[in-house]
Protein backbone atom coordinates (compact mmCIF):
# COMPACT_ATOMS: atom_id res chain seq x y z
CA UNK A 1 0.00 0.00 0.00
CA UNK A 2 1.45 3.40 -0.96
CA UNK A 3 1.94 6.11 1.64
CA UNK A 4 -0.59 8.30 -0.14
CA UNK A 5 -3.29 5.65 -0.04
CA UNK A 6 -2.46 4.84 3.55
CA UNK A 7 -2.81 8.52 4.47
CA UNK A 8 -6.18 8.69 2.77
CA UNK A 9 -7.46 5.58 4.52
CA UNK A 10 -6.28 6.87 7.88
CA UNK A 11 -7.95 10.20 7.23
CA UNK A 12 -11.24 8.61 6.26
CA UNK A 13 -11.26 6.36 9.29
CA UNK A 14 -10.27 9.10 11.71
CA UNK A 15 -12.96 11.46 10.47
CA UNK A 16 -15.80 8.94 10.77
CA UNK A 17 -18.59 9.89 13.12
CA UNK A 18 -18.43 7.97 16.38
CA UNK A 19 -21.57 6.47 17.88
CA UNK A 20 -21.36 8.94 20.76
CA UNK A 21 -21.18 11.85 18.34
CA UNK A 22 -24.47 11.13 16.59
CA UNK A 23 -27.41 13.44 17.14
CA UNK A 24 -31.11 13.36 16.41
CA UNK A 25 -32.49 16.42 14.69
CA UNK A 26 -36.12 17.08 15.49
CA UNK A 27 -37.63 17.51 12.03
CA UNK A 28 -41.11 18.24 13.39
CA UNK A 29 -39.79 21.05 15.58
CA UNK A 30 -37.94 22.47 12.56
CA UNK A 31 -41.02 22.28 10.35
CA UNK A 32 -43.11 23.91 13.07
CA UNK A 33 -40.47 26.59 13.58
CA UNK A 34 -40.44 27.33 9.85
CA UNK A 35 -44.24 27.49 9.73
CA UNK A 36 -44.34 29.69 12.84
CA UNK A 37 -41.70 32.00 11.36
CA UNK A 38 -43.71 32.34 8.16
CA UNK A 39 -46.87 33.15 10.13
CA UNK A 40 -45.00 35.61 12.32
CA UNK A 41 -43.61 37.29 9.21
CA UNK A 42 -47.11 37.65 7.78
CA UNK A 43 -48.42 39.04 11.06
CA UNK A 44 -45.53 41.53 11.21
CA UNK A 45 -46.25 42.65 7.67
CA UNK A 46 -49.95 43.13 8.43
CA UNK A 47 -49.20 44.98 11.67
CA UNK A 48 -46.64 47.15 9.91
CA UNK A 49 -49.10 48.04 7.17
CA UNK A 50 -51.84 48.75 9.72
CA UNK A 51 -49.48 50.92 11.72
CA UNK A 52 -48.59 52.88 8.62
CA UNK A 53 -52.26 53.26 7.70
CA UNK A 54 -53.11 54.41 11.24
CA UNK A 55 -50.03 56.56 11.87
CA UNK A 56 -50.44 58.67 8.77
CA UNK A 57 -53.95 59.92 9.61
CA UNK A 58 -52.96 60.37 13.28
CA UNK A 59 -50.00 62.55 12.31
CA UNK A 60 -52.18 64.46 9.90
CA UNK A 61 -54.81 65.11 12.58
CA UNK A 62 -52.11 66.20 15.00
CA UNK A 63 -50.74 68.59 12.42
CA UNK A 64 -54.19 70.03 11.74
CA UNK A 65 -54.81 70.42 15.48
CA UNK A 66 -51.49 72.20 16.01
CA UNK A 67 -52.17 74.46 13.04
CA UNK A 68 -55.64 75.36 14.33
CA UNK A 69 -54.26 76.05 17.83
CA UNK A 70 -51.66 78.36 16.33
CA UNK A 71 -54.05 80.05 13.94
CA UNK A 72 -57.71 79.62 15.11
CA UNK A 73 -59.07 81.51 12.11
CA UNK A 74 -58.06 78.55 9.87
CA UNK A 75 -60.61 76.32 11.62
CA UNK A 76 -63.40 77.90 9.57
CA UNK A 77 -61.53 77.36 6.28
CA UNK A 78 -61.88 73.75 5.07
CA UNK A 79 -59.67 74.32 2.03
CA UNK A 80 -56.81 75.56 4.18
CA UNK A 81 -57.21 72.59 6.54
CA UNK A 82 -57.21 70.20 3.59
CA UNK A 83 -54.00 71.81 2.36
CA UNK A 84 -52.43 71.48 5.81
CA UNK A 85 -53.31 67.77 5.78
CA UNK A 86 -52.41 67.08 2.16
CA UNK A 87 -48.99 68.73 1.96
CA UNK A 88 -47.19 66.59 4.55
CA UNK A 89 -48.96 63.41 3.37
CA UNK A 90 -47.80 64.06 -0.17
CA UNK A 91 -44.30 64.72 1.13
CA UNK A 92 -44.25 61.39 2.99
CA UNK A 93 -45.64 59.50 0.04
CA UNK A 94 -43.09 61.13 -2.25
CA UNK A 95 -40.31 60.16 0.16
CA UNK A 96 -41.55 56.55 0.18
CA UNK A 97 -41.54 56.52 -3.62
CA UNK A 98 -37.83 57.39 -3.72
CA UNK A 99 -35.75 54.33 -4.74
CA UNK A 100 -33.19 54.86 -1.99
CA UNK A 101 -35.87 54.98 0.71
CA UNK A 102 -37.66 51.94 -0.69
CA UNK A 103 -34.37 50.00 -0.97
CA UNK A 104 -33.41 50.95 2.57
CA UNK A 105 -36.80 49.76 3.83
CA UNK A 106 -36.49 46.45 1.95
CA UNK A 107 -32.92 45.97 3.21
CA UNK A 108 -34.08 46.66 6.76
CA UNK A 109 -36.86 44.10 6.50
CA UNK A 110 -34.49 41.53 4.91
CA UNK A 111 -31.90 41.95 7.67
CA UNK A 112 -34.57 41.73 10.36
CA UNK A 113 -36.09 38.61 8.76
CA UNK A 114 -32.71 36.92 8.42
CA UNK A 115 -31.91 37.70 12.04
CA UNK A 116 -35.22 36.38 13.38
CA UNK A 117 -34.92 33.28 11.16
CA UNK A 118 -31.54 32.48 12.68
CA UNK A 119 -32.97 32.94 16.16
CA UNK A 120 -35.85 30.60 15.35
CA UNK A 121 -33.43 27.96 14.10
CA UNK A 122 -31.40 28.29 17.26
CA UNK A 123 -34.43 28.11 19.52
CA UNK A 124 -35.85 24.94 18.01
CA UNK A 125 -32.98 22.52 18.35
CA UNK A 126 -32.87 19.19 20.05
CA UNK A 127 -30.10 16.82 20.90
CA UNK A 128 -30.01 13.26 22.07
CA UNK B 1 -28.45 7.60 -2.56
CA UNK B 2 -31.99 6.36 -3.12
CA UNK B 3 -33.65 9.45 -1.70
CA UNK B 4 -31.82 11.66 -4.17
CA UNK B 5 -33.77 10.40 -7.13
CA UNK B 6 -37.14 10.69 -5.49
CA UNK B 7 -39.13 13.85 -5.74
CA UNK B 8 -39.09 15.67 -2.47
CA UNK B 9 -42.05 17.77 -1.56
CA UNK B 10 -42.16 20.36 1.10
CA UNK B 11 -43.99 18.28 3.64
CA UNK B 12 -45.61 19.90 6.65
CA UNK B 13 -45.23 18.49 10.15
CA UNK B 14 -48.23 16.26 9.46
CA UNK B 15 -48.15 15.32 5.77
CA UNK B 16 -51.54 14.89 4.18
CA UNK B 17 -50.65 13.51 0.76
CA UNK B 18 -50.28 9.81 0.04
CA UNK B 19 -46.74 8.44 0.32
CA UNK B 20 -46.53 7.68 -3.38
CA UNK B 21 -47.55 11.22 -4.33
CA UNK B 22 -45.39 13.11 -1.94
CA UNK B 23 -42.18 11.10 -2.39
CA UNK B 24 -39.82 11.90 0.45
CA UNK B 25 -41.08 13.96 3.37
CA UNK B 26 -39.09 16.55 5.24
CA UNK B 27 -38.85 14.04 8.08
CA UNK B 28 -37.33 11.46 5.71
CA UNK B 29 -34.92 14.08 4.42
CA UNK B 30 -33.73 14.93 7.94
CA UNK B 31 -33.52 11.31 9.06
CA UNK B 32 -31.63 10.30 5.94
CA UNK B 33 -29.06 13.07 5.99
CA UNK B 34 -28.74 14.22 9.61
CA UNK B 35 -25.54 12.27 10.34
CA UNK B 36 -23.85 13.50 7.20
CA UNK B 37 -24.91 17.13 7.60
CA UNK B 38 -24.09 17.21 11.32
CA UNK B 39 -20.84 15.31 10.78
CA UNK B 40 -19.71 17.70 8.06
CA UNK B 41 -20.31 20.65 10.34
CA UNK B 42 -18.64 18.91 13.26
CA UNK B 43 -15.51 18.03 11.29
CA UNK B 44 -15.27 21.58 9.89
CA UNK B 45 -15.93 23.31 13.21
CA UNK B 46 -14.78 20.85 15.87
CA UNK B 47 -17.53 22.04 18.18
CA UNK B 48 -20.62 19.90 18.83
CA UNK B 49 -22.99 22.69 19.82
CA UNK B 50 -22.01 24.84 16.87
CA UNK B 51 -22.28 21.82 14.57
CA UNK B 52 -25.77 21.04 15.84
CA UNK B 53 -26.81 24.62 15.27
CA UNK B 54 -25.39 24.49 11.75
CA UNK B 55 -27.24 21.23 11.06
CA UNK B 56 -30.52 22.70 12.28
CA UNK B 57 -30.01 25.85 10.23
CA UNK B 58 -29.17 23.74 7.18
CA UNK B 59 -32.40 21.75 7.38
CA UNK B 60 -34.44 24.86 8.16
CA UNK B 61 -32.99 26.59 5.10
CA UNK B 62 -33.62 23.49 3.00
CA UNK B 63 -37.22 23.46 4.20
CA UNK B 64 -37.73 27.11 3.35
CA UNK B 65 -35.83 27.06 0.06
CA UNK B 66 -37.26 23.84 -1.28
CA UNK B 67 -39.19 25.77 -3.92
CA UNK B 68 -35.84 26.82 -5.39
CA UNK B 69 -34.29 23.35 -5.27
CA UNK B 70 -33.59 21.81 -8.67
CA UNK B 71 -34.66 18.13 -8.45
CA UNK B 72 -32.35 17.30 -11.36
CA UNK B 73 -29.39 17.82 -9.04
CA UNK B 74 -28.52 15.47 -6.18
CA UNK B 75 -30.25 16.37 -2.95
CA UNK B 76 -27.16 15.34 -0.99
CA UNK B 77 -24.95 17.88 -2.79
CA UNK B 78 -27.52 20.60 -2.24
CA UNK B 79 -27.67 19.90 1.50
CA UNK B 80 -23.89 19.63 1.79
CA UNK B 81 -23.48 22.93 0.01
CA UNK B 82 -25.79 24.65 2.50
CA UNK B 83 -24.11 22.86 5.42
CA UNK B 84 -20.57 23.71 4.30
CA UNK B 85 -21.45 27.36 3.76
CA UNK B 86 -23.21 27.54 7.12
CA UNK B 87 -20.26 25.87 8.85
CA UNK B 88 -17.82 28.31 7.25
CA UNK B 89 -19.94 31.27 8.38
CA UNK B 90 -20.31 29.81 11.88
CA UNK B 91 -16.56 29.16 12.10
CA UNK B 92 -15.77 32.74 11.16
CA UNK B 93 -18.32 34.03 13.65
CA UNK B 94 -16.88 31.85 16.44
CA UNK B 95 -13.34 32.98 15.62
CA UNK B 96 -14.45 36.63 15.72
CA UNK B 97 -16.24 36.14 19.04
CA UNK B 98 -13.28 34.36 20.60
CA UNK B 99 -10.92 37.02 19.35
CA UNK B 100 -13.17 39.69 20.85
CA UNK B 101 -13.55 38.00 24.24
CA UNK B 102 -9.97 36.74 24.63
CA UNK B 103 -6.49 37.21 23.27
CA UNK B 104 -5.51 36.29 19.71
CA UNK B 105 -3.99 32.96 20.87
CA UNK B 106 -7.35 31.79 22.21
CA UNK B 107 -8.99 32.40 18.84
CA UNK B 108 -6.73 29.78 17.33
CA UNK B 109 -7.49 27.03 19.81
CA UNK B 110 -9.79 24.28 18.67
CA UNK B 111 -12.79 23.38 20.76
CA UNK B 112 -14.19 19.92 21.39
CA UNK B 113 -11.73 18.00 19.27
CA UNK B 114 -12.10 15.08 21.63
CA UNK B 115 -12.95 11.87 19.78
CA UNK B 116 -15.42 9.17 20.70
CA UNK B 117 -14.65 5.46 21.11
CA UNK B 118 -14.00 4.61 17.47
CA UNK B 119 -11.97 1.44 17.38
CA UNK B 120 -12.14 0.66 13.65
CA UNK B 121 -8.53 -0.20 12.88
CA UNK B 122 -7.33 3.13 14.17
CA UNK B 123 -6.24 4.04 17.64
CA UNK B 124 -8.20 6.51 19.69
CA UNK B 125 -5.23 8.85 20.12
CA UNK B 126 -4.33 8.51 16.47
CA UNK B 127 -7.85 9.54 15.41
CA UNK B 128 -7.81 12.44 17.87
CA UNK B 129 -4.50 13.67 16.50
CA UNK B 130 -5.72 13.43 12.91
CA UNK B 131 -8.97 15.25 13.73
CA UNK B 132 -7.05 17.97 15.55
CA UNK B 133 -4.68 18.30 12.58
CA UNK B 134 -7.66 18.61 10.20
CA UNK B 135 -9.21 21.27 12.43
CA UNK B 136 -5.92 23.16 12.44
CA UNK B 137 -5.90 23.34 8.63
CA UNK B 138 -6.78 26.68 7.04
CA UNK B 139 -10.49 26.84 6.21
CA UNK B 140 -9.65 26.88 2.49
CA UNK B 141 -8.19 23.35 2.79
CA UNK B 142 -10.31 22.03 5.65
CA UNK B 143 -13.61 22.12 3.78
CA UNK B 144 -12.40 20.05 0.77
CA UNK B 145 -10.65 17.62 3.15
CA UNK B 146 -13.85 17.05 5.12
CA UNK B 147 -15.94 16.69 1.96
CA UNK B 148 -13.39 14.25 0.53
CA UNK B 149 -12.56 12.11 3.54
CA UNK B 150 -15.66 12.41 5.72
CA UNK B 151 -18.35 12.66 3.03
CA UNK B 152 -16.38 10.52 0.57
CA UNK B 153 -17.11 12.86 -2.35
CA UNK B 154 -15.11 12.77 -5.57
CA UNK B 155 -13.11 15.83 -6.61
CA UNK B 156 -15.74 16.83 -9.20
CA UNK B 157 -18.50 16.52 -6.59
CA UNK B 158 -16.55 18.68 -4.14
CA UNK B 159 -16.13 21.24 -6.91
CA UNK B 160 -19.90 21.30 -7.43
CA UNK B 161 -20.61 21.60 -3.70
CA UNK B 162 -18.06 24.34 -3.03
CA UNK B 163 -18.41 26.15 -6.34
CA UNK B 164 -14.63 26.00 -6.86
CA UNK B 165 -13.00 24.55 -10.02
CA UNK B 166 -12.13 20.85 -9.84
CA UNK B 167 -8.48 21.59 -10.59
CA UNK B 168 -8.36 23.98 -7.63
CA UNK B 169 -9.89 21.34 -5.37
CA UNK B 170 -7.28 18.84 -6.55
CA UNK B 171 -4.46 21.21 -5.66
CA UNK B 172 -6.05 22.12 -2.34
CA UNK B 173 -6.38 18.46 -1.38
CA UNK B 174 -2.76 17.87 -2.34
CA UNK B 175 -1.56 20.76 -0.20
CA UNK B 176 -3.85 19.78 2.66
CA UNK B 177 -2.45 16.26 2.68
CA UNK B 178 1.09 17.65 2.71
CA UNK B 179 0.21 19.89 5.65
CA UNK B 180 -1.44 17.01 7.48
CA UNK B 181 1.52 14.75 6.83
CA UNK B 182 3.95 17.27 8.29
CA UNK B 183 1.62 17.98 11.23
CA UNK B 184 1.30 14.28 11.96
CA UNK B 185 4.97 13.45 11.57
CA UNK B 186 6.01 11.12 14.31
CA UNK B 187 2.62 9.51 14.50
CA UNK B 188 3.01 5.86 13.55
Amino acid sequence: MSDELFDELRLSRALRLDVTERVRIDSRALAQAAAAAEQAQLVRWILGTLALVLVLPALTLARIALTVIGEPSLAADPVALAAVAAVPMLDWLRALAQPATALAAVAGVAIYTAFTGREQAHAHTSRT
Amino acid sequence: MATDVLLLVRAQAVPTLAQAERGVTFEDLVRGHQDEVYGTALRILGDRDAALEVANTTFLKAYRAFDRYDPARPLRHWLLRIAANEAISAGRRITRERARSAGPEAALTVADAEPGPDSVAIGREDAAAIRAAVLALPELYRVPVVLRYFNDLAVEEIARVTGRPASTIGVQLLRARALLRSALEGLA
